[in-house]
């Protein structure tokens, strides 16, 4: 009995582990190759930003070997110079290297992605990139991001591989605030009713006389 | 990941040991467990120092030291001030407990005070609101376990979800609430020595000055007072800590189980030394992007900076640090939530004439029960705990003004404080999909205050305190 219960409980880790993986296809160039990667607003497409903050998420595109879609383990370990890299890959040398390698399955239990080809994530104003205002580091096997603090404008979003060579499409990101007078009329209320609620207890909860 | 800076065979190493730590301390204190009450509400006889560290402990929760840090990572300033301010949950329920000590004595759950106050149907939809609250924090913290895991080791976060939730029912399983103060206790020390450490080394670190200038140039928004998104959390999220406390069987059962004249002081001291706590969590937050470090999700970057500030024997200490908080938090919620299940629930509408030890029995399968339901709603991970959260603020914050009213007020009627509850809930469901998370709890807690005091005008209830401290049982 025991021994089913642990077979049904690990079938049911295993599927969840990757019963929400997708498999999207793009026809998004880069160059003239497809690009491995592709990229989209974790908002959905057009989806107008209005708390300054979004998620991008890529997977790779469909169609593309996974040598061409993905770093190989061991190109990976020469770019551990970068301080923050150099930590952060210790986990997954550690499977990838062993003498006696981790059963695949497992491995994709226990690990959650495999690694892939960018290494920059850029934000640009414009869509031809030519005013860079942010060049986010990625480490190899990132597949998502969560981005912050952004202004009211259009932003475009794009990958980019070692050689500076885009290894995605580019998305566009529309930020717009909540209008003020909305704002206001909401903080409003909700200070009037903090001042309320705080009258009432200083006023009677506080005061109270358990005895009475 | 983009930080595992420990690795996966060190992850699994401190798990099974901080999990065998817990669960034979659970054994141990439970042991003594003869009753229900020794269960429920650790024989009603908790000191002011346990009665404290379990207050704040429980506080100090995936939400102090993973979702402060995202709220302040997405919402700037006013993010980590909001956050802080729902201190103002604990300092003001400070004479609620005391009141409600007073008032039932032979009371175990806020459920039975709803009950006897307001009738049956206030009951019902209070219970809705308290259990779609309980499980909403139950979620985010067996989802708070798998993403800390996944952060700090690359260890697949269904994997770490898993543990940690097995871990915490089992010594909860094991000690009952008497466990779960006890481990609060030494979890509460941790976090308070934790959180500075992280706290100073961060400000030694980064700097204020670095801190400001970065975020002035590359994500001006966080450091904006007229931020609108954040302006509109603030009191947002004062009214959802609000909400929380005040309603939540967390509180209400310690409030009976501390020894009497020691809940106010309790609540007012954990209240107070839990204030600056979302401050320090914040400010990490906010030197993030400084250390180019962006998470993949918004509330990994708490343990994410913490790890990369201190290092890889740090980032076991924020291992200890978090696993501590989520572990003080998720053993409390299930013990009281299995609490209200079982007397509410169980015994209140099931079978009213049920033995105590049949009970006793009943509140430890409860919890088991109580578990396997939140892996299965964790397994999707569906949105991030930020958002998880505050979606159950549209339900807590419509308590408010009923609980306040109810322990002060005889007028407050029940007819009243069901309608308050039910368009309370409706409306701050509207704001959470119309406008966005950081209105939930205010538009609730507004339209729940205009119909409670429409009922206080326009209905008189005349309550006899007397029926609380016999306890009725439903009809």
């Amino acid at each position: 009995m025991t021994k089913y219960a642990i077979a049904v409980f690990l079938s049911l880790l295993a599927f969840s582990s990757g019963a929400f993986s997708s498999d999207k296809s793009s026809s998004d160039q880069c160059g003239s190759k497809k690009c491995p990667l592709k990229l989209e607003l974790k908002e959905g497409k057009g989806e107008v930003i209005t708390a300054g903050h979004f998620n991008l998420l890529w997977a790779e595109n469909s169609g593309l070997t996974s040598q061409e879609s993905s770093r190989e383990p061991e190109s990976s370990n020469s770019e551990q110079s970068k301080s923050i890299q150099s930590n952060s890959t210790r986990s997954n040398q550690d499977l990838s290297t062993s003498p006696q390698p981790v059963d695949s399955t497992v491995k994709k239990v226990l690990l959650d992605h495999q690694q892939h080809s960018a290494s920059h994530l850029k934000i640009s104003t414009d869509k031809m990139f030519t005013q860079i205002t942010h060049d986010i580091e990625i480490h190899p096997t990132q597949y998502r991001i969560s981005l912050t603090g952004f202004s009211n404008g259009d932003y475009y979003v794009q990958l980019f591989g070692d050689d500076d060579k885009e290894v995605s499409n580019a998305v566009k990101v529309i930020v717009e605030h909540h209008s003020m007078t909305k704002v206001w009329i909401i903080f409003t209320a909700g200070a009037v009713l903090f001042l309320l609620l705080i009258g009432y207890m200083v006023s009677t909860v506080f005061r109270h006389k358990e005895d009475e | 990941m983009n930080y595992n800076p420990i690795s996966i065979s060190t992850a699994l190493i401190l798990l099974a040991f901080f999990g065998l730590v817990w669960l034979f301390f659970g054994w141990w204190l439970g042991r003594k467990n003869k009753s229900l009450d020794d269960f429920m509400l650790a024989g009603r006889n908790v000191g002011l120092a346990f009665a404290g560290a379990t207050a704040m402990a429980t506080w100090i929760t995936s939400n102090t030291t993973l979702v402060a840090p995202q709220l302040t990572y997405e919402l700037g300033i006013w993010g980590m001030v909001g956050y802080s301010l729902a201190a103002l949950g604990l300092i003001l329920f400070a004479p609620m407990a005391k009141r409600i000590k007073k008032l039932m004595p032979e009371g175990y759950t806020c459920g039975d005070f709803i009950r006897v106050r307001y009738g049956k149907p206030a009951w019902i939809v209070f219970l809705i609101v308290s259990f779609c609250y309980a499980m909403g924090w139950l979620v985010s913290l067996g989802m708070a376990g798998g993403i800390l895991l996944d952060t700090l080791s690359g260890l697949s976060y269904n994997v770490g979800m898993t543990v940690i939730l097995a871990i915490c029912v089992g010594y909860t399983l094991l000690g009952g609430l008497k466990a779960v103060i006890a481990t609060d206790y030494v979890q509460t020390i941790i976090i308070i020595v934790g959180v500075l450490v992280i706290g100073f080394v961060c400000y030694q670190t980064v700097g204020l000055e670095k801190v400001y200038e970065f975020n002035k140039e590359k994500h001006p928004e966080l450091l904006n007072l007229l931020f609108p998104a954040a302006m509109m959390f603030l009191f947002n999220n004062i009214f959802f800590g609000l909400g929380e406390i005040f309603h939540s069987n967390v509180w209400w059962s310690r409030a009976l189980a501390f020894r009497p004249g020691i809940g106010k002081k309790a609540y007012l001291m954990s209240g107070l030394l839990w204030l600056p706590i979302p401050i320090v969590t914040g400010f990490i937050a906010l030197s993030a992007p400084v250390l180019g470090l962006y998470p993949e999700s918004s509330d990994m970057v708490g343990p994410m900076v913490a790890a990369n500030l201190l290092g890889d024997l740090g980032a076991i200490f924020v291992f200890v640090l978090v696993f501590s908080a989520l572990a003080s938090s998720l053993d409390s919620l299930l013990a009281a939530t299995s609490d209200l299940v079982t007397r509410d629930i169980y015994n209140g509408l099931i079978d009213k004439t049920a033995s105590k030890e049949k009970l006793h029995k009943v509140s430890k399968y409860v919890i088991l029960g109580l578990g396997f339901v939140t892996w299965l709603i964790c397994l999707p991970q569906i949105t991030t705990l930020g958002a998880l959260l505050n979606f159950t603020g549209a339900f807590v914050a419509s308590t408010i003004w009923p609980i306040v009213l109810g322990l002060y007020q005889r007028r407050m009627s029940g007819d009243f404080v069901t309608a308050a509850l039910i368009l309370g809930t409706i409306s701050g469901l509207i704001g959470y999909h119309m406008i966005g998370f950081y209105v939930a709890a205010l538009f609730s807690c507004i339209v729940s205050f205009i119909i409670c005091m429409i009922g206080l005008i326009a209905k008189n209830d005349n309550f006899d305190w007397q029926r609380l401290k016999n306890m009725e049982k439903a009809q």
